[in-house]
């Protein structure tokens, strides 16, 4: 069976997702077991892959056993791996913290959270352009309906603005796909991207900029962030935690991996420019965005579009060691964002407003002991991880000579301090709000706390570890030059 | 103003385009140059053992996006059963005439009967899975049209659909799988050892008359799912 | 470049136009449904060899130089699936926002929020 992890990756949530409704015909909480023991298992497999990975270089499967000429391959190298493990571990967080969920019909929130895995997956391993739309659509369905899983105005207004997004961005990509397939005959990213060079210069640019354009609306880089502060905050925290801690990261890999596929990183084309551009502002206007919120949820959402901007200027500087900056800090984020949503949905009970969260860190100790760490984190201090990516990434733009660009991280930094430090006045404020005074709160289950406790040791834990994470993040890196 | 920006940008994807699309090439030159294209041509039915190389394509060479597209179906009913409480109960209609209600009881075995056709020679002539599982879906369309949605639910339940689609959904998956057991990929047809038969024959080409009827299965129950589901309303609205 | 590009380039544009103007969410699921048609006519057209024959090898193989590229015609199948589920799951996005609002403009909710 050893031979057949890549596709066991994505068949076994698939195969839990298919499930889910004729479980639930036995018993609701034979739904939720095998919901958490399903994300459990893809760790594990996933965990598998990764030695197999290790041990053999980059392993190719080709699926019904046709050649990559004519079939569809699964590509599993060192960086689709750790980005399968990224997904992995964000999906079994928020498996574990919202197995009790009180969703109205919690079989359809296991089925869409488990069909998102595979999809995930599916776009991380798969090395065919038209399997890795098939995979986009199945990732953005499920999670435009995850949105919408608690009915409520709020959820159902985001949903609708994230689903329009969606279309723009899948539309502009199968345009692409449809081009490169005009082109060259084939579908076969390697074939293909083999083959780029030698097209009309006219078609190259145009589509570089559609890729660009798309994966921009499924990352929320600026121009095309519309959607995102709306979605992340009228959503339910658990899926919050989900679509920042692992379908952005998604477009992130696919933003990597196509555009270094078919422009080697190392030509000074407008490509590299614009990328450190798009990250400077994306990383200025995210934090201005944020610092005009008073919703907690919203800050954090405004946050992770300033957090993308880091990520594509690692692209940007578009050395090995700018690439394996940012691949850091999207592993970095993605602890962080999942802590942060979920501690502040156990923080919430009384509201998401910051006047609302007036003395709440006497109550609740855990969630807020949690919800500081991760968000000190992301604010990039010392004893966290961010802070070493963000280090990396800024010494990487400095190698390059991009002095502007390496200003631009300080300066978030500096900005994130400001509206967090909003956040940390009123949740550490002496008087108590008689509104919260008299509130039980919510009480947190051990098994929560222990969600809690282990993103925050994600959030400490790359920065004790980060000699042996660089080595691997940078042999991923190299996967793209 | 807001007219002005969109005609701007429509005008400037309009030149993108049209410049992208002078760089493509006749289809001529892909069945020559393209491996894919040439390959399937002219090896296909070797290949497959289905003379529909559309089919053979879809359910053989490239038959990993045909489950990705059965899920993104399946996740879709999923989503839109999550959205329209399944507590609801169905709006009673009355139907139509009883000589509506006559032709179609007339109607009904025959489309069945194409349905059943579409997907069973789906290899051999245009059609497959998801033209025949549409026809099956239309013909339940109809019934609730004809005799009113109180009728239909009580003649398939809603949960028997439910349970249907899953099931075939599961049948896809398995069907894969037994392959992974003989040792080969997920997916694999004849180098699996799936029998291919004669080509231009009902029973041949592998696994791909299985896939078929699986998928069949799964966007009939998915699709009057979804007519259903939003055609119910809540109890006390309109 | 032919008189069919064009064709199918000015429906993408129609279809653009209508999602980028219109303010009624229903016409706007009209506008990506005429996107992605002409998307789909462009695969057909990707495929097409003058003179061409459907790729089906029965009762007897056509000449091989007249078959047309089957790959095209198997994407466009998968489109069309994707493309009719998103537009499913839209729909009663927009059919649940109606009971909710009582309105499926976009003008009209900007007000009402």
């Amino acid at each position: 069976m050893i031979d057949h992890l890549p596709i066991l990756v994505i068949v076994v949530p698939l195969m839990y997702g298919f499930c889910a409704a004729i479980l639930k015909y036995f018993s609701v909480r034979a739904a939720r077991v095998g919901f958490v023991s399903a994300s459990s298992v893809q760790l594990a497999l996933v965990a598998a892959l990764a030695r197999q990975v290790a041990l053999q270089g980059t392993v190719e499967y080709r699926l019904a056993a046709w050649h990559p000429e004519v079939g569809i391959v699964l590509v599993v190298d060192v960086l689709a791996v750790l980005f399968a493990a990224i997904i992995a571990f964000c999906v079994l967080l928020v498996a574990v913290y919202s197995a009790d969920y009180p969703a109205a019909d919690s079989t359809s929130y296991f089925t869409l959270a488990s069909i998102l895995t595979a999809g995930m997956t599916g776009i991380v391993l798969t090395g065919d352009l038209f399997n890795l739309y098939v995979f986009i659509e199945m990732t953005s369905l499920s999670s435009v309906a995850l949105v919408a899983v608690n009915r409520d105005e709020k959820g159902i207004r985001a949903a609708l603005r994230y689903i329009v997004f969606s279309i723009v961005a899948g539309l502009l990509f199968l345009l692409a796909v449809m081009l490169l397939y005009g082109a060259s005959g084939s579908l076969n990213m390697r074939i293909v991207a083999g083959q780029f060079a030698g097209f009309a210069p006219n078609l190259q640019a145009v589509v570089i900029a559609l890729f660009a354009v798309a994966l921009g609306i499924k990352t929320a880089v600026i121009p095309f962030h519309g959607w995102l502060p709306d979605v992340y905050t009228g959503s339910p925290s658990a899926v919050s935690a989900l679509l920042s801690g692992a379908v952005n990261k998604t477009g992130i890999y696919m933003l990597a991996r196509l555009l270094f596929t078919l422009t080697s990183p190392g030509s000074h084309g407008v490509l590299q420019p614009a990328l450190l551009a798009a990250g400077a502002v994306t990383i200025l206007g995210g934090h201005t965005l944020a610092l005009g919120q008073t919703n907690v949820k919203s800050i954090l959402a405004c946050s992770s579009i300033a957090h993308t901007g880091y990520m594509v200027m690692g692209f940007g500087v578009g050395t090995a060691a700018g690439v394996t900056a940012g691949l850091f800090h999207a592993l970095n984020h993605m602890v962080m964002k999942s802590g942060a949503f979920l501690s502040a949905e156990a923080m919430s009970t009384k509201g998401q407003d910051i006047q609302q969260w007036q003395g709440l860190q006497k109550r609740v100790s855990t969630a807020g002991v949690v919800f500081v760490v991760s968000t000190l984190a992301l604010v990039g201090i010392p004893p966290f991880g961010a802070f070493m990516s963000k280090w990396q990434l800024a010494t990487a733009a400095i190698q390059e000579g991009l002095w502007h660009a390496a200003l631009f991280v300080p300066l978030g930094t500096a900005m994130a301090v400001l509206y967090y430090g909003r956040v940390y006045r009123s949740l550490f404020s002496l008087r108590c709000e008689e509104s919260t005074a008299d509130t039980d709160m919510q009480h947190l289950t051990t098994v929560r706390k222990l969600v809690l406790a282990a993103a925050a040791v994600g959030c400490v834990a790359p920065f004790l570890l980060h000699g042996g994470l660089l080595s691997v993040l940078r042999a991923a890196a190299l996967n793209l030059f | 103003m807001k007219k002005a920006v969109a005609l701007v940008l429509m005008l400037l994807l309009g030149a993108c385009l049209l410049s992208a699309l002078s760089g493509i090439p006749q289809a001529e030159y892909r069945l020559l140059h393209g491996e894919a294209p040439a390959r399937i041509v002219q090896h296909g039915m070797d290949d497959t053992g289905a003379v529909n190389l559309v089919t053979g394509v879809l359910f053989d060479y490239r038959s990993f996006d045909t489950l990705g597209e059965s899920t993104v179906i399946f996740t879709a009913v999923a989503g839109i059963m999550m959205l329209f409480l399944p507590g609801q109960v169905p709006l009673a209609g009355k139907g139509l005439s009883s000589m509506a209600k006559r032709s179609v009881d007339l109607l009904l075995p025959f489309v069945l009967i194409v349905g059943l056709y579409v997907i069973s020679h789906g290899h051999i002539s245009p059609g497959g899975g998801f033209q025949g599982g549409t026809i099956w879906a239309t013909l339940t369309i109809l019934m609730c049209i004809v005799y009113g949605t109180q009728f239909e639910s009580q003649f398939i339940e809603y949960d028997a659909k439910k349970t249907l689609e899953s099931a075939a959904a599961v049948a896809l998956l398995l069907v894969g799988a037994v392959a992974l057991f003989a040792g080969y990929p997920f997916l694999s047809n004849l180098a699996a050892g799936f029998p291919g038969g004669t080509p231009g024959q009902l029973v041949s080409a592998g696994h791909i008359p299985w896939l078929n009827a699986a998928v069949g299965m799964k966007v009939a129950a998915g699709l009057s799912l979804i007519f259903f589901s939003m055609v119910k309303k809540k109890s006390g609205e309109g | 470049m032919t008189f069919a590009h064009l064709i199918m380039l000015g429906l993408f544009l129609l279809g653009f136009w209508c999602v980028l103007t219109e303010t009624d969410l229903i016409k706007i699921v009209v506008g990506f449904n005429i996107m992605e048609a002409s998307l789909l006519l462009l695969l057909v057209k990707m495929a097409y060899v003058p003179g061409g024959r459907p790729p089906i090898l029965f009762p007897a193989a056509p000449d091989a130089a007249k078959i047309v590229d089957p790959i095209p015609q198997a994407l466009t199948l998968t489109a069309i699936v994707i493309g009719a589920a998103t537009t499913a799951l839209m729909l009663s996005l927009i059919v649940q926002l109606h009971r909710h609002y009582g309105t499926t403009d976009l003008d009209e909710l900007r007000e009402i929020r």
